[in-house]
């Protein structure tokens, strides 16, 4: 096993190099000089970066330059869109539709919105993680304002319907909120085909720097929300605060790298993954988590029956993986996204997420389906009968 | 993941994991927890002539819990039978670097070292706790 395996590319990418040399060649240039708010020519350099990053993220999600703010990342983009719909919709109403598996950047911001008065429904997914457009649609009321839903969830890599799930809050009125940090860049994402209203997506999940992502609004349905921060006129009023002109350099082309290799890297770690679960699951007592085929191409998660979880990754310590959401991994409780899903907690303890990613490569996949396999053998032979 | 070198080591590749080797004398077995409580131990103990001669043990839990039965196993060893109803593993604690939330695997392998010993004070009695292994 080597020190430097990594397979946990849904927490976080490698920055490419492309996108190292844009942010270098922004911070050691005027354009890392001026704050792009400023009229001046410093000013003007740092803003066409902005602009250019701005077109370019634009281009990967189907909008429009216009309909882009850009956050620090899908995290505050989540709670930009959660929260600030609400609360500039709530003369419309002040109900909110979402799941029981959402990222907590979703739930604690419809947690939040309860603390104010507003009502959520948390729908549970089926048993293997999809929500039905159907369950949706019977959740929705007159009041209902916002609908959140994440296009891959973060911790099971299933794909939700969202093009129906869209469809659904067409026909009703409600706002559809999508949180595609895993998604975007890894899954063709248009959002006026899959009829999208706001969209949050990150750019360290695609090959980009940490600490700078941004969120869509529709131009037509969902022009303004209610800002979460004050003191400036940046980004329409919507998300004051200077831009991070190399940050955003970074994310552009990273948005853009990220378009142009969509059909090479889907069916290349699509490959790997396929590899790398049937590996894991022939060891016996393994059991895949989430939709068999629904599934982004870089997220395998599996339950381990008869080790503890704990030492389960203690053994594994060498290859850099996730039990779950990276966000949560601090708590060290069972997922709630599994328990969910129905596991109990002792299984749900015990399970991993392996994520793939551009600079996979099958001998990565060898070396932790080798590793995986000897130390569940060597925990089961260690437990007494 | 910051485990202590000690807890490591021990986890990574535990003395007295398993079973005793056959030899002389009585084989205590005792067990306590569950897998559905996150730690389940087990332990061997073969005393002779009134003093542990060997130990081992098997463990279902964390890091921590399986460093802790290697270490119970191999201190027993050379003590009196006694020791099993009198040993402290709560006293590893500071040795091990056990967080205090970690602290009440220690009663399970307390647990599980008192139905060693109860094997001990009923030895011919119950069989299901005690075999004998002849020479």
């Amino acid at each position: 096993m080597t020190a430097t395996l990594y397979m946990d590319y849904a927490a976080s990418t490698p920055v490419d190099p492309a996108v190292a040399k844009a942010m270098a060649d922004v911070l050691a240039g005027e354009a890392g000089t001026g704050n792009p708010a400023a009229t001046h020519w410093a000013g003007q350099a740092a803003g066409q970066v902005v602009e250019q990053a701005r077109v370019r993220v634009a281009a990967l999600i189907g909008a429009s330059p216009g309909e882009i703010v850009f956050t620090s990342g899908a995290t505050e983009a989540d709670n930009l869109a959660v929260i600030g719909a609400a609360r500039f919709r709530r003369q419309l109403g002040r109900h909110i539709v979402t799941t029981l598996i959402e990222h907590p950047a979703v739930l604690e911001s419809c947690r939040a919105l309860e603390a104010e008065g507003f009502e959520v429904s948390y729908l549970p997914p089926d048993n293997q993680g999809i929500l039905a457009a159907e369950l949706v649609a019977a959740a929705l009321r007159p009041d209902t304002i916002l609908v959140s839903v994440a296009h891959v969830n973060n911790e099971l890599g299933v794909v939700q319907p969202v093009a129906a799930i869209g469809e659904v809050c067409r026909r009703h009125g409600a706002l559809l909120h999508v949180d595609a940090a895993q998604s975007a860049g890894r899954l063709p994402v248009d959002v006026r085909a899959q009829c999208i209203d706001l969209l949050a997506l990150s750019a360290h999940k695609m090959y980009g720097p940490k600490g700078v992502g941004a969120l869509f609004l529709d131009r037509e349905r969902c022009r303004r929300v209610e800002p979460l921060f004050h003191g400036g006129g940046q980004e329409r009023g919507l998300r004051p605060g200077t831009l991070p002109t190399h940050q955003l350099a970074g994310l552009g082309v990273a948005a853009e790298l990220a378009l142009q290799r969509l059909d090479s890297d889907v069916p290349a770690i699509l490959a790997l993954r396929e590899r790398l679960e049937q590996g894991l699951l022939q060891v016996p007592g393994v059991q895949l988590n989430g939709h068999v085929t629904q599934r982004s191409c870089h997220i395998v998660n599996v339950s381990v029956d008869g080790v503890e979880g704990e030492s389960l990754r203690c053994g594994l310590r060498d290859i850099a993986l996730s039990s779950g959401s990276a966000c949560a991994a601090e708590s060290g409780e069972p997922s709630p996204v599994l328990r969910t899903l129905g596991r109990p907690d002792h299984v749900a303890q015990a399970s991993l997420r392996f994520s793939l990613g551009r600079t996979s490569t099958m001998a990565d996949v060898e070396a932790s389906v080798a590793a995986f396999t000897a130390t569940v053998a060597r925990l089961r032979a260690l437990a007494p009968a | 993941m910051g485990y202590p070198a000690a807890v490591l080591a021990r986890f990574d590749a535990p003395p007295n994991a398993g079973a005793v080797a056959p030899g002389p004398g009585t084989v205590l077995r005792g067990q306590a927890g569950g897998t559905g409580e996150g730690v389940s131990v087990a332990f061997e103990f073969r005393v002779a002539d009134g003093r542990i001669v060997a130990g081992a043990f098997r463990a279902f839990g964390c890091p921590y819990t399986i460093a802790a039965c290697s270490l119970v196993a191999e201190r027993l060893a050379g003590r009196e039978a006694r020791a099993l109803a009198e040993f402290k593993p709560l006293g590893l604690a500071d040795e091990l670097e056990l967080p205090a939330a970690r602290r009440g695997r220690l009663l399970t392998i307390e647990d599980a070292l008192r139905s060693c010993w109860r094997a001990w004070d009923n030895k011919g009695l119950a069989a299901s706790n005690v075999s004998r292994s002849d020479p």
